[in-house]
């Protein structure tokens, strides 16, 4: 549904997406995930036609999005950042101006209207001037124009930002009921936000996709594990014993009730348990508890967004 | 990451939108039927009425007319029309509009009132050459204030983003506003029609002569002479995205034009030798005021006409230009 294939775009010399390359499956929602100034809004502006890139192509529903810009645009239904409206309209005003842009005929527009207003659950606002709308209620007036003509792809630039934790969920929830049915690009740079509602991850840093995949693919890959290990003896002689173990990449040593603890990462892919048990008998230590915990999302995005480079 | 064969457009289902396509028969059949019933007008008035006034004012009418059926083919454009009606609505919204249209409609009225020897007797034909000679100078003043929001407050608050993103085209966005444009113009000076009527209906046989022709000539040169000022003052919005620069940037570029238009043939009419006259006929051919004057002697001077229609395209082909400019900037 979409391809996105080494989008580079700069600004005079300062690249602001480098080589961005992902894919977006029918049905699928994409959760865009990244820090502030990565270039999420940049590639979604590419994607919907408002700029070109300085380099690369990509494709929406099989349309190129620089030779088939009308057919794009009409596929796509695209919410920017901070939802700009037209403050003097009406709801139902700005909503039937939309629809009529989008080419939708009379008795299509009551219709589409009506539903959207429901389901976007506007409900007795339609008819109050959008510029008295709180933030959250026009946050839904953008969703609900964007939806309207059926576009089959939607991309949304922020949804949730500048709402309250209940208007985060009931965006978030409407987002998700609209997955499956469209395909979904939305941004973030609140991981637990996305996780809820998202399938599929990508996450930019600094203008690069650091890492694209499934939810679970994700923390699989990049995650790897955490063993933590509680052991009586000789803390230091315990550590460096675990540090020699296949697998380990790195282990913290601390102190609890006069107990080594070790808090040790252990790279993706492998199993150090058994290595782990027999490194701390062989450095004289005695295993009093090992449990294992996935690394979370949240780790490997601070990892990948923080520490790196 | 499953690797999928890439999707092609017919694989992908289309938006299930049933779209009206059909919106733009009524007004080209409006456009056609009306130049039908024009052309068949002027036939026969020429051919049975021959020297009516009304046969004497139809090179005038029949640009009107013109400039009508444009407009009504503009409009059919669905999304055209669709910007036009979103622009004139916050338009007649405002307050400034209602503001602008009175100290119009006031100030204009002095022109008028010294062409009538102070309301002495009354004279429909000078009163409409004063009110568009008038409106030459004054729109300078307001046209770039109407037309500055146009462009500058979608940029600055971001809905340009929403709009050049909806199936609609640079040409599309341009023309709606330019129409709204022109329209508000023409709302603001239709007011002062209402001397020219009352002139006409009120005229003893010892006022001065109604002239039809000029009359009617000289509303083609107001036309012409709005078209062109908002298509100046919409080029200017797509510039910047402060209204205030852009309504400066419109007022400044519409004087010099009008200075240019009326300095550079007085000073070529100072050089001695041959180049001098050669100079300033030059000038004057292409004088926006030396063409409006062409047209306020009751004269429809196709020249005239087409630099203002040329000259007004070209504006908003920069217009274009300039909301494309996101692209490569
Ligand atoms: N018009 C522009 N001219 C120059 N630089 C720009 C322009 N727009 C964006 N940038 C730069 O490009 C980078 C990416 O910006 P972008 O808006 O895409 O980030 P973002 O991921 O959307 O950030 P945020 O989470 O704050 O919305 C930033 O460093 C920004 O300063
Ligand atoms: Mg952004």
């Amino acid at each position: 549904m979409i391809e996105v294939e080494g989008l580079t775009k700069r600004y005079g010399d300062f690249p602001a997406i480098q080589d961005v390359s992902f894919k977006v499956e029918k049905g699928q929602v994409l959760g865009f995930l990244g820090p502030n100034g990565s270039g999420k809004t940049t590639t979604m502006r590419i994607l919907t036609c408002f700029m070109p890139a300085t380099s690369g192509t990509a494709r929406v529903c099989g349309y190129d999005i620089f030779e088939d810009s009308m057919e794009v645009r009409r596929n796509i239904g695209y919410m920017p950042e901070n939802v700009p409206l037209y403050p003097n309209l009406r709801v139902n005003e700005y909503l039937s101006y939309r629809a009529r842009l989008k080419g939708l005929g009379r008795s299509q527009r009551r219709k589409e209207i009506a539903e959207l207003v429901d389901r976007c659950s506007i409900g007795d606002f339609d008819r109050v001037i959008i510029g008295k709308l709180s933030k959250g209620m026009r946050q839904r007036v953008g969703l609900a124009a964007t939806l309207l003509g059926g576009p089959p792809v939607l991309v949304l630039d922020e949804p949730t930002v500048g709402l309250d934790p209940n208007q985060i969920r009931e965006i978030l929830g409407l987002i998700k009921g609209l997955g499956g049915e469209r395909t979904i690009i939305f941004s973030s740079h609140i991981l637990p936000e996305v996780e809820m509602v998202a399938d599929h991850l990508a996450i930019i840093r600094e203008g690069r996709i650091a890492l694209t995949g499934s939810l679970e693919q994700i923390t699989r890959a990049a995650g790897g594990s955490k063993v933590r290990i509680e052991a009586r003896g000789d803390g230091q002689k315990i550590r460096d014993a675990v540090e020699k173990v296949s697998g380990v990449r790195k282990a913290v040593l601390g102190s609890r009730d006069g107990l080594a603890v070790l808090e040790v990462e252990v790279a993706a892919g492998t199993d150090a348990r058994e290595g782990l048990v027999k490194a701390v008998a062989g450095a004289g230590g005695g295993l009093l508890e090992l449990s294992c915990g996935r690394t979370s999302l949240a780790d490997v995005f601070v990892r990948i967004t923080a520490t790196e480079g | 990451m499953a690797s999928e064969t890439s999707m092609t457009a017919a694989a992908c289902e289309t938006h299930p939108a049933r779209r009206s396509s059909l919106g733009w028969l009524p007004w080209v059949v409006l456009a056609v039927f009306g130049s039908v019933l024009v052309a068949g007008g002027n036939f026969l008035l020429r051919e049975y009425r021959p020297n009516s006034t009304l046969t004497q004012c139809l090179p005038a009418l029949d640009a009107l007319w013109g400039f009508a059926a444009l407009f009504l083919i503009l409009t059919g454009l669905g999304r055209v029309r669709v910007l036009m009606g979103r622009e004139l609505a916050t338009f007649f919204q405002s307050p400034l509009a209602y503001i602008l249209a009175g100290l119009y409609f006031l100030i204009t009225s002095i022109p008028v009132f010294f062409s009538t020897g102070g309301f002495d007797y009354v004279d429909a034909t000078a009163s409409t050459k004063a009110i568009v000679d008038a409106s030459g100078f004054l729109m300078l003043l307001v046209a770039p204030i109407v037309t500055m929001r146009l462009l500058a407050e979608e940029k600055a608050s971001g809905s340009m983003e929403i709009l050049v993103t909806d199936p609609v085209t640079d040409w599309d966005i341009v023309l709606g506003k330019f129409l709204a444009a022109v329209l508000c113009l023409v709302a603001m000076v239709l007011p002062l029609g209402l001397y020219v009527v009352l002139f006409a209906m009120m005229r003893k046989s010892s006022d001065p002569a109604l002239e039809w022709g000029v009359i009617s000539t000289a509303t083609v040169g107001l036309i012409c002479l709005l078209a062109f000022y908002a298509s100046v003052g919409l080029l200017a919005s797509a510039l910047s995205k402060n209204q205030v620069v852009s309504a400066l940037i419109g007022l400044v570029a519409l004087f010099m034009i009008f200075v240019l238009g009326v300095v550079l043939p007085h000073l070529f009419s100072q050089l001695s030798g041959e180049l001098g006259p050669k100079l300033k006929s030059m000038a004057e051919a292409i004088s926006l005021r030396k063409r409006l004057d062409v047209l306020l002697e009751g004269q429809l001077d196709l020249k005239s006409i087409f630099l203002f229609v040329s000259t007004t395209v070209l504006m908003l082909y920069f217009s274009v230009r300039a909301v494309e400019s996101r692209k490569w900037r």
